[in-house]
């Protein structure tokens, strides 16, 4: 049993994961990817997922972030079944409780920063617990532009940044509708370890300051050792470190 | 509301969008001109025809009587306006074929021709004749430049003044014509002639008919062919005019006279120059079906440039999709963003073709000045301007239909981009 959940016995979890099963036909031939993942992740944690490269962490995350379906196995968010939910809300509540930081930052590379971060605001329409209002908006998304250190690149385009930068413009566009929660596939996979070391920084402060719930998924022991909780992936299943 | 920004952010980055648009507006703007012009011509083409030639041409089935004019006047009596009818007025004619001689430099020159008898009022109520007639002097103008002369007037078709060598000090002409008198083997040509002061000539615009054109009194043609006691028949056939109102339809008008008068045969304007107005309809139509094709090809263009920035945003529609933009949101997306610049593209198109038709001849004057007019300078035309119709109905039919195509373009894209999976996108680099 872990801590957590021994002294937060009545609280429910932000993400659940019970006995998630994904497999993938290659050919003639099915891959178990997932083989009965279980997950919870409470409010206000910050856990890591660690695992090998191709052990299936994205496999996972997408599941957990509503982006795929399990083939078994159910998935909750704040307590609601969401693996057999219609699109709809699934839509919904990607759009309203979830944020994802891809490894390779897939920021839109014909809007500046600001307007990147702002995006999902204008994808959100004032649901949930995003800003309602377009200058509501552009001083929440200027907010967190200067909060992850880019208050003098907010009209660059991605191209004009940094790998570092551009992920903390990613990170900041992942905040910017108060998501439950913030799920991040590699964050740092394609940093130099200086860079890297920024952004795990710039992660436990987030996680700090602003009590944002984060998954992490990596195979880099340096970024699993800033998160508060780590778990380890492997051979489909998730056990503990 | 994330849509709008994102197509308005496509619309003001990509280049090659704007290109597809520019072409689809530079296809539609052409077929516009070019469908306006071809109008143009065909309008004035028809115009030209019938400053000569009559709505309607009647003559009495069986051998022709000798009071023919008189004949069908009486028969159409119920069928002029006064009565209520169609018909505002008519006009005997009286044909012969014949040869013209003139002098110039004492040289004579010799043209084979066909003579058309006419009474210069009567003919003038029938045809738009002062549209198409010109008096060889100033002093003729406005007059009967055929009867009441001490010498009978001619008009000549304009090619035949070349042709004949006629000039401002040589304006008189023989006419030669004659009659044919016996019969069986004693049959024989009684030719006749006769000098007619050339007083004007003719420009239909048809040079090839003005060649061999050319018109006398009716009173002359008869005496000259068949002697001072008059003639044996007054008309080879009797030509009228149909109400304005009635013009634009000719053949219908047609259609009713030959139902209620069995004796009479009736030709329309277009059944006697039906080559020349079928060749301008089947133009016409060719014209429009290859111009389609090219508006076709260049939405076609439109669509292959939406399939392809589908691909290439795969990845964006992938992280857009993953902030919960959602499928139909995806396809609004390529939806609004094709039919954004397919109705740019028509709609600038149909403005700038309507722009280029009324200001043609501005254009035309222009480009005569910087001398890459589209006329030819040698040839002397009677005005040096580009006809052009310009049809509101006809321009909203062709936007219309290059912006239901580009809907069709768009729609493809759309659905195909719904189709991809944002997974496949987002996984790898
Ligand atoms: N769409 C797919 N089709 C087939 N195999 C896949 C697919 N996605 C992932 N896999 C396989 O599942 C395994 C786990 O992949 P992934 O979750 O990306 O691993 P990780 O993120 O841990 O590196 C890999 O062997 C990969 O080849
Ligand atoms: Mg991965």
């Amino acid at each position: 049993m872990n801590p957590p959940e021994a002294t937060n016995l009545t609280e429910i979890p932000v993400l659940e994961a019970r006995g998630l099963q994904r497999h993938f036909a290659l050919g003639a031939q099915r891959v178990a990817v997932l083989r009965g993942a279980d997950l919870r992740v409470m409010r206000g944690e910050f856990a890591a997922i660690l695992g090998s490269s191709g052990s299936g962490k994205s496999t996972l995350l997408h599941i957990l972030g509503l982006l795929d379906r399990p083939d078994g196995g159910e998935v909750l968010w704040n307590g609601e079944a969401l693996a057999t939910a219609g699109e709809s809300r699934r839509t919904e509540l990607r759009a309203t409780e979830s944020a994802f930081v891809f490894q390779f930052y897939f920021l839109l590379p014909e809007f500046s920063a600001l307007e990147n971060v702002v995006m999902p605001a204008a994808i959100a329409r004032g649901r949930g617990r995003a800003p309602k209002s377009a200058a509501e908006r552009r001083e929440r998304g200027m907010e967190l532009l200067e909060r992850v250190g880019l208050k003098e690149r907010m009209q660059h385009r991605p191209q004009q940044l940094s790998g570092g930068e551009r992920q903390r413009v990613a990170i900041a566009r992942g905040l910017m509708n108060r998501p439950s929660i913030l799920f991040c596939d590699e964050p740092t996979g394609n940093l130099d370890s200086r860079t890297a070391h920024s952004i795990h920084e710039l992660l436990v402060e987030v996680n700090r300051e602003l009590g944002q719930t984060i998954l992490v998924v990596t195979h880099e022991a340096d970024m699993a050792a800033v998160a508060a909780r780590r778990v380890v992936m492997r051979d489909g299943i998730i056990s503990p470190e | 509301m994330a849509v709008v920004i994102i197509v308005r952010r496509w619309l003001c980055t990509r280049w090659v969008a704007l290109v597809s648009a520019l072409c689809i507006a530079a296809t539609v703007a052409a077929m516009v001109v070019v469908t306006s012009v071809m109008d143009g011509f065909r309008e004035r083409i028809h115009h030209h025809i019938r400053c000569l030639e009559p709505d309607l041409c009647m003559r009495w089935r069986g051998p022709v009587p000798r009071d023919h004019f008189a004949r069908i006047a009486a028969e159409l009596k119920g069928e002029m306006v006064a009565a209520g009818g169609p018909l505002v007025a008519l006009a005997p004619h009286l044909d012969s074929v014949g040869v013209v001689l003139a002098e110039s430099n004492q040289t004579w020159r010799m043209e084979g021709v066909r003579i058309t008898g006419v009474d210069f009022a009567k003919e003038r109520a029938v045809v738009d004749l002062d549209e198409a007639l010109f008096a060889t002097s100033a002093e003729n103008v406005g007059t009967d430049l055929l009867g009441g002369r001490a010498v009978p007037g001619l008009i000549v078709g304009r090619p035949l003044l070349r042709g004949l060598g006629l000039s401002a000090e040589t304006t008189s002409a023989t006419l030669m014509t004659g009659r044919i008198s016996g019969s069986g083997a004693n049959a024989h040509f009684e030719p006749s002639n006769q000098i007619f002061d050339v007083t004007g000539f003719v420009d239909s615009g048809r040079d090839e008919l003005d060649a061999r054109r050319v018109m006398v009194s009716r009173g002359a043609l008869q005496r000259l062919r068949f002697g001072p006691e008059g003639g044996r028949t007054d008309a080879s056939s009797v030509h009228a005019r149909v109400s304005d109102a009635l013009r634009g339809d000719v053949p219908a008008v047609a259609r009713a006279l030959q139902r209620d008068h069995a004796q009479l045969e009736v030709t329309t304007w277009e059944d006697r120059n039906r080559s020349l107005v079928d060749a301008l309809a089947v133009e016409r139509r060719v014209m429009g079906i290859v111009l389609g094709f090219i508006v076709f090809f260049s939405v076609a263009l439109l669509c292959g440039l939406l399939l392809m920035m589908v691909i290439e945003k795969t990845r964006d529609v992938g992280v857009l999709r993953s902030m919960g933009l959602s499928r139909s949101r995806v396809v609004l997306l390529f939806l609004l963003y094709g039919l954004v610049l397919g109705a740019a593209g028509s709609a600038l198109g149909c403005y700038g073709g309507a722009q280029v038709v009324s200001h043609m001849d501005q254009i035309t004057a222009w480009l005569d000045n910087a001398g890459i007019g589209p006329f030819d300078s040698s040839v002397p035309y009677r005005t040096r301007e580009i006809p052009a119709v310009l049809d509101g109905a006809q321009v909203a039919f062709i936007g219309v239909c290059t912006l239901l195509l580009c809907t069709v373009a768009a729609g493809l894209a759309a659905w195909r981009a719904s189709r991809q999976d944002p997974l496949a996108a987002l996984a790898y680099e």
